[in-house]
């Protein structure tokens, strides 16, 4: 037998289901909708990379020179290799290195 | 109005399982990743009072770490159904940005498909896809594959986790150990550098980097993705346009 408890968890799985995929939905639906100007284009194009920076930033600030260093590996990686699995392995390893053996 | 020069040009988009299989073994290594939260999850779930099948059944509909996450600060014997549907939404919100910005793919498959792969967007699987649709590859169906792979992982995850306490307790109690805490920052990064065109990006980025970290400082949550890459996105086009 359902109980209120049970009906109340359904309630919020509906509602979060709905939430997540409006947000994954709504952006492509209103986009598809307008004819964006070389404004709205460029706005576009700048869009992705800034959104990678906005998600690396909050996670640099207040760490160590083993995270900088590491991070840095990464990008010198990446930027060489153009393999995102050379450079994952690379910032993974460094990291990893730095803090058991140099920054401990 | 649908007949742009711009959309004729871009019309070679394809949608295909070989880019769907290529996404998903692409996907693998932030699967992975993803796998280390999903354990913490599926265990914080437990221990804040969802059944297992209760927390299973999140990961297979909502499939959204931050908010799943969040989620469990808000739970309680009587549920706040509510505050639990806002929550989500202003977590989520990035998603409208960064679905947006896949619409070089997305408008050009099929709209039923390209709403299916939408549903399993993730910051992840995201990142990997529009690299790829940023150096020219015209298979969309990458999207969907990469999705599938981090929603494979997230609930696979969720099953060990919420089913056993063994293996946090035993190898993840502190993730630090093997870099893995911070393997999303690596791989955000990498996949960042892979974006690099010149140095005209580089007012753009601190920009963003700017915005995003003041942003971080004042808000809670996650609307420091938001900001950043909307004030990124404006600095471009302003430069540019």
């Amino acid at each position: 037998m359902l109980e209120n408890q049970d009906y109340q968890f359904a309630a919020a799985i509906v509602l979060m289901t709905a939430a997540t995929y409006f947000t994954r939905a709504g952006g492509l639906f209103i986009i598809s909708r307008v004819t964006p100007s070389p404004r709205i284009r460029a706005f576009l194009d700048h869009m992705p990379a800034s959104i990678l920076v906005a998600i690396i930033v909050p996670t640099l600030t207040g760490k160590g020179p083993a995270e900088l260093i590491s991070a840095g590996a990464t990008m010198l990686a990446a930027l060489y290799t153009r393999s995102l699995i050379i450079a994952m392995l690379t910032g993974i390893i460094s990291v990893s290195m730095l803090r058991a053996l140099v920054f401990t | 109005m649908k007949t742009k020069p711009q959309l004729q040009e871009k019309s070679k988009v394809i949608f295909s399982r070989k880019g769907m299989l290529d996404g998903f073994l692409k996907c693998i290594p932030l699967g992975l990743g993803v796998f280390v939260y999903g354990i913490v999850f599926g265990m914080l779930a437990v221990q804040a009072g969802m059944t297992p099948l209760q927390a299973q059944i999140m990961s297979l509909t909502v499939f959204a770490g931050a908010s799943q996450l969040m989620a469990l600060e808000l739970w309680a014997p009587q549920l706040p159904v509510l505050a639990l549907f806002l929550t989500t939404l202003a977590v989520n919100l990035r998603h409208l940005l960064m679905g947006a910005a896949m619409r070089d793919w997305l408008v050009h498959i099929p709209t039923g498909r390209s709403y299916f792969s939408l549903y399993f967007m993730t910051d992840e699987s995201w990142a990997l896809s529009v690299k790829e649709m940023a150096s020219g590859k015209k298979d969309a169906g990458f999207l969907l594959g990469s999705g599938l792979c981090i929603y494979a992982f997230w609930n696979c995850a969720t099953f060990v986790g919420s089913s056993t306490s063994f293996w946090m307790d035993r190898y993840l109690a502190d993730p630090a150990v093997l870099g893995m805490d911070f393997a999303f920052t690596i791989v955000f990064i990498a996949l960042l550098t892979f974006f690099w065109r010149g140095k005209a990006q580089i007012p753009v980025w601190m920009i963003a980097a700017l915005t995003a970290w003041l942003a971080f400082m004042l808000f809670p949550g996650k609307w420091y993705i938001i900001i950043g890459g909307l004030a990124g996105g404006m600095a471009g086009a302003l430069r540019n346009a």
